[in-house]
C-alpha cells in the first residue's frame, strides 16, 4: 500500500491553538492561494459528479454483456469499444468513478477512525497501553493479506464494497496509528494539555475537546494520502484476483483487462482510459493533500 | 510419444489466479492425416522441408505458463508442467495414435487372453536407458509395483487398482505384487480382475527404470536425487539443465531406440501467458501451447508462426446440486425447486452458450449438450440430442407451462405454488472465461425470469471444498477428460466426484453396460453411451456449456511437424531446424 | 542502548509465535486443503484421504501447530504438502531471487531518488524540479503492476532491450561479467517498476525534507558564518534530511518484499512471493508459515534497525 506517511510533520502540530476559529480560517485561505490544491479539488469534485450523474452521462448499463459485441472497437453506440464480455467501456468508466472512489474514501475513513482511536488512545496514555497498541501494529504489519482476503471470501461466499473495505482497513491501520500516536506523545507534553488535565478535565474530555483538533492537521493531510493510496491498492488487488469482482465495475478490474499483451497493444481505449482516471484521480487527491499540509502546517512555508 | 492426457483427468493448478485446466487430452475424429504435414494447421503455408532435408542441431523452446512443482518422476509427479518437462524423458509400453487406438512403443507387440483379462506385452529389444543400461521386464514389474506399494506416496495408485493382488499387495498382506508378472526379459504379463474394453487406457504408464529408483525406499522416491534434478528414462531427450522455476532444458539422447534426434536442445521456459505472444513474436520462444482464444487473432498475424487448433476433451458445465453424500455413501436429497426437470430444461434455453463460445472464447470451441465431447467417436450427433438452442421465447413458455410465473410482478417468476425463488450460484476463480462467463448466466436467467444470486468468485480450493461437500446450488465446474468415453467416477451415483449428487438408476445400469464384455465390440460400446447421452442430456443434472479448443502457435522454423489431436509434439526427434 | 535492543530482540519472540498462531488460525480457518482443487476421477477419495493423514491434517489443528512449532524450534520448516518437498529446499531457491529483487529495487530508489530531491530542493521551482515533481506525482499515481505491464510492452516487445521474464536468459551459460549482466538486465525492469512509488515518494520527500532543513536557524547559522555550500549541503542538510528516509527503509523493506507478490507475477520472477501466492492458494500451510515467519522477521528486525540507525545519525536521540 503506497501511502504517504510523513511521521515527522505530523509529530509537531499545534504549535498555534489558542484562537478557536482562526488558524483554520488561515488555513482555508492558504489552501486556497495554492492552485494546484484547487485544481485538484475541482478535478475531484468532477469525478464525483460524473459518478453520482453517470446514469445520466451514458444509456448504457454498465453491466450488461453483450456477447455478440465483445472486444468491440469504439463507434457511435460504444463510445469507447466494449470490454472482453461486450460490456460498455464508457459506461463502465462512469459507473466505475463511483465504487472506486466509494471504495478509496470508505476505506480511508475506516482506517482512519480505528487508527485515530488506538493512535490517541496509544499515545495519550502511553506506557502498557501504548506497547500493546504497537506491537499489535507490529503484528498488523505481518499479516498476510492475500492470505485473510481469501479466507474472508471464502467464508462469507462474499466480497461486497463493505466487506472489502473493512478488509483493507483492518489491515492498514497500523500506519496513521504511529502518525496519530506521534502527534498525541507530542501533544501530551504541551503546556495547555498539563493545564487542562492540572485543573481535572477527563480523560475523554481531554481527548476530544483539546488533543484531537489539534491533530486534525496530520489526520487530514494523511487521510487524502491513504485515500489515494487505497484506489491504488484496490487495482493493484482486482489484478492479482482478489478485488471486487465482475460484472461491478472498477477502475481497478476494468485495467485486468490489460492483462493481455494484445490488449494492450491494439485496444488501447480498453485500458488507457481506467488507467488515466485512475492516475488523475489519485493526482487530484494528491494535489490537495499537498495543499491541506502546506495550509495545516504553519513550518513549511513556500520558500 | 505418451501423452500426460492420460492419466491426469483434471488438475486444477492455480498460478495467480490463473487456473490452467491441466492436461486436457484432446483427440478428433476429424480427418487429421498423420502422413500429411502441416495440413490443417489454420494458416496454410507451403512445406518446403524436402527442399534441403533434415539438419542436425539447434534448440527450440517451449513456453509453460506456470513452473513445475519439481517431482521429475513419472511415478510421483503431480502437475501438468512437470509432464512437459519429463515428457520426452519417459515412455510408456505403449502409445496413443492420433485415432486414439494404441500402437507400439516400449511394447512391440501385445495379446489380450481368451477371458480377456490378461494382457501378454512383448517388450522392445535393444532399448537403452539414458544411462546406457538395458531396458527389462524388471522395470515395468518395477514401475507397476511401485504404484501399488503400501509406502507410495503419490496418487496414481489407481493405475494399478484393476489389477489382480492390489488390494493384498497394498494392504501388506502380501510381499509381491501377482498382478504383474515377469515370464523373460522381455515378456510381461497383466493379470486384471475383470475384463473392460478400455483396460489399455486404464494401465498404460510411463516405465521408470528399476536400476536408477529401485535402491530407495518406496517411501523416499520423492527425494531421491533422480526424482528431483535427473531422471533417467528411454525418451529422445535427456534432462539436462534446472533452473528451478525459470527454465528447463533437455538434450538429445543419441542412443534413443527410435532414431537419434535432430535437434540439439528442447528448453522449457516459465512464461506469463500474457506475455508469451510477444516473445514468440520476438523470437526468444518457438512453440506456445494452450493459446488464449483472443489472443489467436494477433498471434496467428505474426509472421512465420504457425498455428494448431484442434477440439478438446475437456469441457466446463454448470452443476445442480440434487443432495448431500453421507458419510454411509448414502444421498439425502435436498428440496430444490430445481429438482423440476422442466425449470433445468428452460434454463438451457435461456442461457446463450453459443454466445460465450463466440463471444468469450472468439468462436475457439464448441457448445455441449452431452457429457461426451463431440470429438471423440462415441459422441452422440446433434440429430441424437437436444441441442438446447439459445431461446429466451422458448425458455419463457417452457416456464409458463410449467407453471412459473411472475405475480407479484417484480419481474422474477414465482415457482408453481406462488413461493419466491431465489437460485445461487457458485463460482471459482482461475479459469478466466468460466469467471465472465457467471455474470452472463446470471444475466441470461434474469431475461427469462430467474432469480440468480452470484457469489463471490472464489478460489478453486475453496469452491470445489464446497461443492464436494454438497454446500452450493448451482455450481460451476470444469472436466477434462481421458480419451476413453467410459464415465465411471464422475457419474455412478456413488462416486465422489458425482458432483451433482444425482442418482438414476437407468444412468449406472448403462454406465456398467459399457465396460461389460459385450462392449468389447466398439459399435455396441457406443450405442449404449449414446443411449446414456440421450437421457443425460433429458435430464439435464448439468446444463452442459462449452469445450474450449486447445491452440498451439509454433514457429515454421520448425520442420517436420506433424500435429495431430494431442497437439504437436508427436515423434518429436524428428524434428529439425533451419539453421 | 545495548538493554533497548536486547529488550526488542526478546519481545520479538512471542511477536513471532503470535504471529504463527494467527497465520496458522486463519490458513486453517479457509476451507479445503491441498487436496482439494486437484481431482482426477480415478483418484479415488481413499488415495486423497491417505495422503491427508500422511501430512496429519485430520489431528486436531492446535495439535498440528505444536508439532509446526516443535519441528521449527529444531530448525525444520517441515515438507510442503503439495510438493513433497522440505520447505527449506523450497525457499531456498526463491529466497535469493527475492532479496535480489528486492535489495536492486531499494538501490534503485535511492540512487534515483536522493540526488535528484537534492537537486529539486536547491533548485526549487527549476525545469528539473518541474519534471521531478511531475515524475513523482505520477510516479505515486499510477499502480505498479501497470507501470510493469507498459515497460514490458515497450523495451521488451517493441524495443527489444530488455528481456520480459525470468532472471537469468535460459540456455545460455554466461560467467563472471557475462553473467552479472545478464542479470542485471533482468532485474532491471521488474526492480525498478517495483520500486516506482518508492522512488516517487522518497524523491518528494527529499526534497521537502531538505527544503526544511535548509530553511533552519542553524543553516541559517552556517551559511552566514561563510561555510561553502557544500559542507552545508552534505554535512549538515542531507544528514537531517536522511533520518526520516532511513525509518521509512525499515518499514518498507518488509512491504518490498511483500509487494513483490505482484511485480514478480508480471514478470514471472520466480521469487517467495509467487509461492507464497501458490501456496495459500493450495493450502500449502508449511510454506505459508515459513515464509510468514521469515518475513515477519525481517520487519520486526527491519524496523529494529532504522531504530538504532535512527540513534547513529541522529545523536539527539537516545533510547534507554
Amino acid at each position: 500500500m503506497e501511502t504517504q506517511i510523513d511521521t515527522r510533520h505530523s509529530a509537531s502540530k499545534s504549535l498555534n491553538k489558542s484562537k478557536e476559529n482562526t488558524p483554520w480560517r488561515i488555513a482555508f485561505r492558504k489552501f486556497k492561494r495554492n492552485r494546484m490544491a484547487v485544481l485538484g479539488v475541482w478535478v475531484l469534485l468532477i469525478i464525483v459528479m460524473i459518478g453520482i450523474f453517470a446514469p445520466y452521462l451514458t444509456p448504457h448499463d454498465p453491466e450488461y454483456a453483450d456477447l455478440l459485441n465483445t472486444n468491440g472497437k469504439p463507434d457511435k453506440v460504444h463510445w469507447l469499444g466494449t470490454d472482453s464480455s461486450g460490456r460498455d467501456i464508457f459506461a463502465r468508466l462512469l459507473y466505475g468513478s463511483r465504487i472506486s472512489l466509494i471504495i478509496g474514501f470508505s476505506a480511508m475513513l475506516f482506517t482512519i477512525v480505528i487508527g485515530t482511536i488506538l493512535g490517541s488512545v496509544a499515545g495519550y496514555y502511553g506506557g502498557k497501553i501504548d506497547n500493546i497498541i504497537m506491537r499489535l501494529a507490529d503484528i498488523q504489519l505481518n499479516f498476510p493479506f492475500l492470505l485473510l482476503v481469501m479466507t474472508v471470501v471464502a467464508i462469507l461466499k462474499e466480497i461486497n464494497i463493505l466487506i472489502f473495505v473493512s478488509v483493507m482497513a483492518f489491515v492498514s491501520w497500523p500506519g496513521i496509528t504511529r502518525i496519530i500516536r506521534a502527534t498525541f506523545l507530542s501533544l501530551r507534553e504541551q503546556e495547555f494539555i498539563l493545564s487542562a488535565r492540572s485543573i481535572g478535565g477527563s480523560d475523554f474530555r481531554i481527548i476530544f475537546r483539546h488533543m484531537l483538533p489539534n491533530a486534525m492537521g496530520p489526520i487530514i493531510v494523511n487521510a487524502t494520502l491513504f485515500m489515494a493510496g487505497m484506489i491504488i491498492s484496490e487495482s493493484a488487488l482486482s489484478f492479482i484476483g482478489f478485488g471486487v469482482p465482475q460484472p461491478t465495475p472498477t477502475w481497478g478490474n476494468m485495467l485486468t483487462e490489460a492483462l493481455s499483451l494484445r490488449v494492450l497493444q491494439y485496444e488501447p481505449w480498453a485500458w488507457i482510459p481506467p488507467g488515466i482516471m485512475i492516475v488523475i484521480t489519485v493526482l487530484a487527491i494528491n494535489f490537495i493533500g499537498d495543499g491541506l499540509r502546506d495550509a495545516l502546517d504553519p513550518r513549511m512555508r513556500k520558500s | 510419444m505418451f501423452k500426460k492426457s492420460l492419466y491426469l483427468s483434471i488438475v486444477l493448478i492455480l498460478v495467480l489466479g490463473i487456473a490452467l485446466v491441466g492436461c486436457s487430452s484432446t483427440t478428433t475424429d476429424e480427418p487429421t492425416q498423420p502422413d500429411q504435414t502441416n495440413e490443417g494447421t489454420t494458416n496454410d503455408e507451403g512445406n518446403k522441408e524436402e527442399a534441403t532435408g533434415p539438419v542436425e542441431g539447434g534448440t527450440v523452446s517451449f513456453a509453460m505458463f506456470s513452473a513445475p512443482g519439481g517431482i521429475f518422476n513419472p511415478l510421483l509427479y503431480e502437475d501438468a508442467y512437470e509432464w512437459n518437462v519429463i515428457g520426452f524423458v519417459f515412455e510408456a509400453l505403449l502409445e496413443q495414435l492420433p485415432d486414439l487406438s494404441y500402437g507400439p512403443s516400449l511394447a512391440e507387440s501385445w495379446e489380450f487372453s481368451e477371458d480377456k483379462r490378461s494382457i501378454t506385452f512383448k517388450l522392445r529389444k535393444g532399448v537403452k536407458w539414458h544411462d546406457g543400461e538395458e531396458f527389462t521386464a524388471d522395470d515395468v514389474v518395477y514401475t507397476y509395483t511401485v504404484l501399488a506399494h503400501p509406502d507410495y506416496t503419490g496418487t496414481r495408485s489407481y493405475i494399478v487398482e484393476p489389477f489382480v493382488g492390489f488390494e493384498e499387495f497394498n494392504s501388506g498382506e502380501t510381499d509381491t505384487f501377482k498382478g504383474v508378472e515377469k515370464i523373460d526379459d522381455y515378456t510381461v504379463v497383466f493379470h486384471l480382475k475383470e475384463a473392460a474394453p478400455n483396460a489399455l487406457d486404464n494401465i498404460n504408464f510411463p516405465i521408470a527404470p528399476e536400476h536408477v529408483y529401485g535402491k530407495y525406499e518406496v517411501k523416499d522416491l520423492v527425494n531421491a536425487p533422480e526424482t528431483k534434478a535427473s531422471p533417467i528414462g528411454t525418451g529422445p531427450f535427456k534432462l539436462d539443465k534446472i533452473v528451478t522455476n525459470e527454465s528447463y532444458e533437455l538434450v538429445r539422447f543419441d542412443d534413443y531406440w527410435n532414431g537419434k534426434p535432430y535437434l540439439d536442445k528442447i528448453i522449457w521456459k516459465v512464461i506469463n501467458q500474457d506475455v508469451a505472444p510477444g516473445l514468440l513474436k520476438s523470437g526468444q520462444l518457438d512453440v506456445m501451447a494452450d493459446l488464449n482464444p483472443s489472443d489467436v487473432d494477433l498471434v496467428k498475424n505474426i509472421e512465420g508462426v504457425k498455428i494448431w487448433e484442434t477440439p478438446d476433451f475437456g469441457y466446463q458445465y454448470m452443476g445442480f446440486k440434487f443432495g448431500k453424500l453421507e458419510e454411509d455413501g448414502s444421498i439425502t436429497p435436498f428440496d430444490k425447486v430445481y429438482n423440476d426437470k422442466k425449470l433445468r430444461q428452460a434454463m438451457a434455453y435461456a442461457i446463450n452458450r453459443q454466445g460465450i463460445v463466440d463471444g468469450l472464447l472468439k468462436g475457439h470451441g464448441t457448445v455441449m449438450n452431452a457429457p461426451i465431447p463431440p470429438v471423440s467417436w462415441a459422441a452422440a450427433s446433434p440429430d441424437q440430442l437436444n441441442t438446447y438452442p439459445y431461446d429466451p421465447e422458448k425458455a419463457k413458455q417452457l416456464l409458463d407451462e410449467a407453471g412459473y410465473k411472475d405475480i407479484d410482478g417484480d419481474g422474477f417468476r414465482e415457482d408453481p405454488n406462488g413461493n419466491k425463488f431465489e437460485i445461487t450460484l457458485d463460482y471459482p476463480t482461475g479459469n478466466k472465461v468460466r469467471e465472465k462467463s457467471a455474470p452472463i448466466i446470471q444475466q441470461n436467467l434474469k431475461e427469462v425470469g430467474i432469480n440468480i444470486k452470484l457469489n463471490a468468485p472464489r478460489d478453486v480450493g475453496s469452491h470445489y471444498d464446497a461443492v464436494g461437500n454438497d454446500e452450493v446450488e448451482l455450481f460451476l465446474a470444469g472436466w477434462g477428460l481421458t480419451t476413453d468415453p467410459d464415465p465411471s467416477g464422475i457419474w455412478k451415483s456413488t462416486d465422489t466426484w458425482n458432483f451433482p449428487r444425482w442418482v438414476n438408476e437407468e444412468s449406472d445400469r448403462l454406465i456398467q453396460e459399457g465396460l461389460s464384455l459385450k462392449a468389447f465390440d466398439m459399435d455396441y460400446r457406443k450405442d449404449v453411451y449414446v443411449k446414456w447421452q440421450q437421457l443425460v442430456n433429458d435430464e439435464l443434472p448439468y446444463i452442459f456449456l462449452y469445450s474450449q479448443n486447445s491452440i498451439t502457435a509454433y514457429s515454421d522454423r520448425i520442420q517436420n511437424v506433424k500435429p495431430d489431436a494431442f497437439g504437436i509434439t508427436r515423434d518429436i526427434h524428428k524434428w529439425w531446424v533451419k539453421q | 542502548m545495548y538493554k533497548y535492543i536486547l529488550r526488542r530482540i526478546l519481545i520479538m519472540i512471542p511477536m513471532l509465535v503470535l504471529i504463527s498462531i494467527i497465520v496458522f488460525t486463519f490458513s486453517k480457518l479457509a476451507p479445503g486443503d491441498p487436496f482439494t482443487g486437484e481431482f482426477d476421477p480415478r483418484i479415488t477419495k481413499d488415495i486423497l484421504d491417505k495422503k491427508r493423514a500422511m501430512f496429519n491434517l485430520y489431528d486436531p489443528p492446535y495439535k498440528q501447530y505444536l508439532s509446526w512449532l516443535k519441528n521449527v524450534l529444531q530448525g525444520n520448516f517441515g515438507v510442503s504438502m503439495r510438493f513433497g518437498f522440505p520447505v527449506s529446499d523450497l525457499l531456498a531457491e526463491r529466497i535469493p531471487n527475492t532479496l535480489f529483487l528486492a535489495i536492486t529495487s531499494l538501490i534503485i530508489t535511492l540512487i534515483v531518488s536522493i540526488p535528484i530531491g537534492i537537486i529539486s530542493a536547491r533548485r526549487p521551482y527549476s525545469l528539473i524540479d518541474y519534471s521531478a515533481t511531475t515524475f513523482g506525482f505520477l510516479g505515486l499515481a499510477t499502480p505498479n503492476f501497470y507501470a510493469g505491464l507498459i515497460a514490458i510492452y515497450l523495451f521488451s516487445i517493441q524495443f527489444g532491450w530488455l528481456p520480459a521474464q525470468g532472471t537469468i536468459t535460459a540456455g545460455a551459460d554466461y560467467t563472471g561479467l557475462a553473467l552479472f549482466w545478464d542479470k542485471f538486465k533482468h532485474v532491471i525492469m521488474p526492480a525498478s517498476t517495483l520500486g516506482l512509488a518508492q522512488t516517487a515518494g522518497y524523491m518528494r520527500y527529499m526534497r521537502s525534507e531538505m527544503m526544511e532543513v535548509m530553511g533552519k536557524d542553524f543553516i541559517r547559522t552556517a551559511r552566514s558564518k561563510g561555510m561553502p555550500e557544500r559542507v552545508i549541503l552534505y554535512k549538515h542538510t542531507l544528514r537531517n534530511a536522511l533520518i526520516p528516509i532511513i525509518t521509512l527503509l525499515g518499514f518498507e523493506f518488509g512491504a518490498l518484499v511483500a509487494g513483490a507478490v505482484i511485480t514478480e507475477n508480471v514478470f514471472s520472477w520466480p521469487g517467495v512471493g509467487t509461492l507464497f501466492l501458490n501456496a495459500v492458494i493450495n493450502r500449502d500451510y508449511p510454506i505459508i508459515m515459513a515464509i510468514n515467519l521469515i518475513i515477519a522477521t525481517m520487519v520486526l528486525v527491519g524496523n529494529l534497525l532504522a531504530d538504532i540507525f535512527y540513534v547513529i545519525v541522529d545523536p539527539r536521540i537516545r533510547y534507554d
